[in-house]
This record gives C-alpha cells, structure tokens and sequence, in this order.
C-alpha cells in the first residue's frame, strides 16, 4: 500500500517499568529446567508497577513523543492505542490518555483490538488519515501489560511497555518517512482469551510456523515485491519479538544477517510487551540509524496478521533522540524484584475485599 | 472502597494534569484549583498547568492503609515543591521508603491511585516519581533549550 501523499513519523517515545524479574527466577519457582529461558532468549522482563497500567504506560510514553515532537498536542488530531490489557472492557482507555495529554475534546479517538498488532492498525489507519488531509497529526500509541497464566511458558516473557508515535506529512519536521506497507491477515487459531477469562491460551502447535513465521515472511514478500526491493535494501529488520529466537530465525529464513536485526531486539532484556513488543524495537533503532538508512519494520498480532513497512530515515532525527528517555537509557534503569513481588505487582495474589 | 463517580470527573483536570487556578489580580497560584483567590478575594481565576517538576518538601510513610490500598502499602505521601513555587500533596512512587529525603528531585507521572473493588470505578491520577537523571542529557522532564543550545 502507498498513501497518496507521503506520511512520516514526526517523533517517537518509550516507556517501559523499571522494575524487573530475571526469567531464571520464574523458572525456579515453577520447576523449569535451569537454561529454559535462555533456549527463548529472554533473560529479563519488565514487571508494571502496582499503580501501573496500560493506559498510565501509554500516558507515559506518548507525553515522550509529544516532548520529542515539539509540536503543539492540541495540534493532534487523531489518537489511538492499540491494545489487549485494556484496565476496562468497555470505557475507552484512550478518552483517559488523552485527558491526562490535555488533548481533548476535539480529536479522533479510539482503542484498537487486534492482539499484538492493533497499534500498527492504527498507524496503517493514521497514515490513510494524514495522506487524505483529514488531519495533521496522529498519535499512536502500542501499550501493554500482557498477562500470562503463572507457571505457563508465557510467564517466562508477558511483560509491560508501551510505544507511541506521532505522524505526519512528509513535509512536517520529521525523522523518518514511510515508503509504503503490506497487511497480510487470515484466521490462525495461536492464541485467544475468551471475554472472562483471566489469562490466555494457546494453541501450541499454531505459534511458530502457520502464524508467527508464515504471516511475517508473507508480509515482508509482499511488500518487497510491491517495491521491488531485496532484503540487500534494508539496513535495520525490526520484527514483531515475542521472544529473543523468532526474530532471528524470521530473518534467516528471509535473508536477512543477524547484524540487522539486533539493534532493535530489544525482547531479551524487556520480555515482550506486546503491542509495544516491534514499536520498541523501531525507536531503538531510529535512536541509531543514519539519514538515509532503511528500516523494515514488521509488527505481528496473533489470530493472525503482520504489517510490513519500509521505513526511510531523514534528516531530522539525531536532534530529536535526547528530547525524551532513550530505549538504551531506560533499559539501564532498573530494579529488581523477586517473584513474590512480582507476583503482587501482577495481580497473581491480592487481598481479599471482605 | 466505594470511589465517588460524579467527584472523579469534577476532579479530572487537576488530577490528571496537575492544573491549577492562577489569580488574575495578585498572581497566587492554587493547588487543587479554587474558585476564589483566598489571598485577594479575587473571583477571577484562570486555569493553568504546572511543570510537574519540583523537589520534596517533607514526606511521612504510611503503613496502617484505607481499605482497598493494602496492595499499594507502604504509601509514600509527600509534600512536593514544585518549580512555579505551589504546594503539591501527592503520593510517591518507584521508590522505596529508605530511598527519599527530603531535596529529592520529583516529576509528575499519571498512576492509578485505586480501584472501586473488581466492578467499579479505577480511578487515576498524578503521583511522583524521582526525576532520573540520565547520562547524556539533563532530567526526565526533558527541556529542549539545553540540548537546542549544545547544538546552535
Ligand atoms: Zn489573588
């Protein structure tokens, strides 16, 4: 897909807890062999404080992206976030957002559902918006506090962050611009969560191969195609990172050097934050990509679908990394805690309202 | 714990955004928002958001909780300074009580302060957490004039 016009990310921000939990440790109290989470190259993971959520996350990481803009917020005109720990199922969790954003009333506004992906909707839907003239800019925001059953293997990487990014015209103050994407979605049944239940499934012979793989590299074909690019033409590989092994194994499989994807794999120090999990990965990289350089970036949502963008870096964007917190900076920033603390920090154990 | 509805939303800007009303006539800065400056008696007051940024004045820890805070216990509350010279009370937050003194540098962070139970209301609002400074630029509040002028 090419928008008529061509769009850009005018600034990025990133927020992620600075609480963390080594994966040994989770191993230990399930009775996980000792190297288990060394096998899906996730080390660390992200723990969301008690008073932290989705939407106070998002808050965070979009007032970044609003700081590294320099723009005026109530010049947004459109804000998003792409979610699957939304605090309420029904109560918007963006009319909050952009409350404590001061850019209400007057803007569009709403959360999107589509697992991991839905905040890359959302950027597909604001780049639609910006090249159409309806509004200047857009507000994207990736944000999760992924749950997972304890003492399910998921346990190992479902942790907190969050991603935003705010888009324009081209012609706007911007650090990258988009060349164009490619969606590719079908009905792969890899991973759910019924409307109450707490915690999600998984149907484990559907992760790797029929969804995770087979939506990624179709997606990444289809767009060098409609480009007429090789993977040669990319200098940075950005996939969806729901652990430190997939990606690396996508980008083999597609041609790609590892050399490329490990600036923004970012999942072996974090965990996967979901919605936040390639959009992280995409502001790591654009904190040490060059003007001129490519990105390929490839977001993936069970159930299933992927994007694939191809990003070209501008002019702009050195002067912008050190107006907000740098991935690299707050990934020094932490602290860790046990898994009892964990444990309540996550709402696995609370105390019983009588 | 039942969480009033109609006094979140009264509530909503000054809690998410720290805004504040600013008097016309003598410049008193109120926090939470008044309607009457209670220096000058002026009625004109406009609204206005404050930085965020400031330092702690005095902070007491508190372990016996309301109900509905167990989980949050120890709370932190402070009484922050901020830039403009206003008076925040605000809970702290990221920081364990061995680790604040009085001096410590603060920004504003929007947090959830609590939940009406599983079925009702949660409700948000601004916390402090110490401002982090990092290696290569000043604090987390993240004022472009320095950079801006590194690079002039
Ligand atoms: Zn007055």
């Amino acid at each position: 897909m090419k928008s008529i016009k061509d769009v850009g990310i005018v600034s990025w921000g990133v927020y992620f807890p600075k609480y963390r939990i080594k994966c040994s440790d989770i191993g230990k109290v399930w009775g996980f062999p000792p190297q288990y989470s060394d096998g899906l190259r996730v080390y660390e993971k992200t723990v969301a404080n008690i008073d932290e959520d989705t939407i106070t996350m998002g808050w965070e990481a979009a007032r970044y992206a609003v700081a590294r803009a320099k723009i005026d917020p109530k010049e947004i005109e459109a804000i998003y976030v792409g979610t699957e720990s939304k605090p309420y199922a029904v109560k918007p969790s963006i009319t909050i957002i952009a409350e404590a954003l001061g850019i209400t009333p007057k803007t569009l506004g709403a959360d999107l559902e589509f697992a991991c992906r839905a905040a890359s909707e959302a950027m597909e839907a604001s780049i639609g918006l910006i090249s159409s003239g309806m509004i200047k800019y857009s507000l994207v925001i990736g944000s999760d506090t992924a749950q997972a059953s304890p003492g399910d293997v998921l346990e190992f990487t479902a942790s907190s962050g969050a991603a935003a990014f705010i888009l324009g015209l081209r012609s706007e103050n911007i650090v990258a611009y988009f060349e164009g994407s490619y969606s590719y979605i079908t009905d792969t049944p890899d991973f759910w969560r019924r409307s109450l239940a707490q915690y999600p499934m998984h149907g484990e012979q559907f992760t790797g191969d029929p969804a995770y793989f087979a939506h990624i590299i179709s997606a990444v074909k289809g767009l060098m195609e409609e480009l007429g690019f090789k993977p040669s033409d990319f200098d940075y590989v950005v996939f969806h990172q729901p652990n430190g092994r997939f990606p690396l194994k996508a980008a083999a499989r597609l041609g790609f050097s590892k050399e490329k994807v490990l600036p923004g794999l970012i999942t072996p120090m974090i965990g996967n934050t979901y919605n936040g999990s390639a959009l992280i990965g995409l502001a790591a990289v654009l904190e040490v990509a060059n003007p001129g350089q490519r990105i390929l970036l490839v977001p993936f949502g069970s159930g299933a679908g992927s994007d694939a963008y191809s990003i070209i870096v501008e002019e702009g964007v050195k002067e912008k990394i050190h107006l907000a917190p740098t991935v690299k900076e707050l990934l020094e920033d932490k602290e860790y805690v046990d898994y009892t603390c964990y444990s309540k920090y996550r709402g696995l154990t609370s105390k019983f309202n009588f | 714990m039942k969480i009033s509805v109609p006094r979140v939303w009264r509530e909503l800007k000054s809690h998410y955004l720290l805004e504040a009303s600013v008097c016309t006539k003598c410049g008193k800065i109120h926090y939470p928002p008044r309607t009457i400056c209670d220096n000058c008696k002026n009625h004109k007051l406009i609204r206005r958001k404050l930085s965020g940024e400031g330092e702690v004045l005095t902070y007491t820890v508190q372990y016996v909780v309301l109900e509905g805070y167990r989980e949050h216990a120890p709370i932190i509350f402070a009484i922050v300074k901020l830039k403009e010279g206003v008076n925040v009370l605000a809970p702290l937050t990221d920081v364990k009580p061995e680790n604040v003194r009085v001096g410590l540098k603060v920004t504003a962070v929007l947090r959830k302060i609590t939940e009406d139970g599983d079925l009702g209301l949660i409700k948000y609002g601004i916390k402090f957490k110490p401002m982090k400074e990092f290696r290569n630029e000043g604090n987390v509040a993240y004022e472009s004039e320095k950079r801006t002028r590194k690079n002039s």
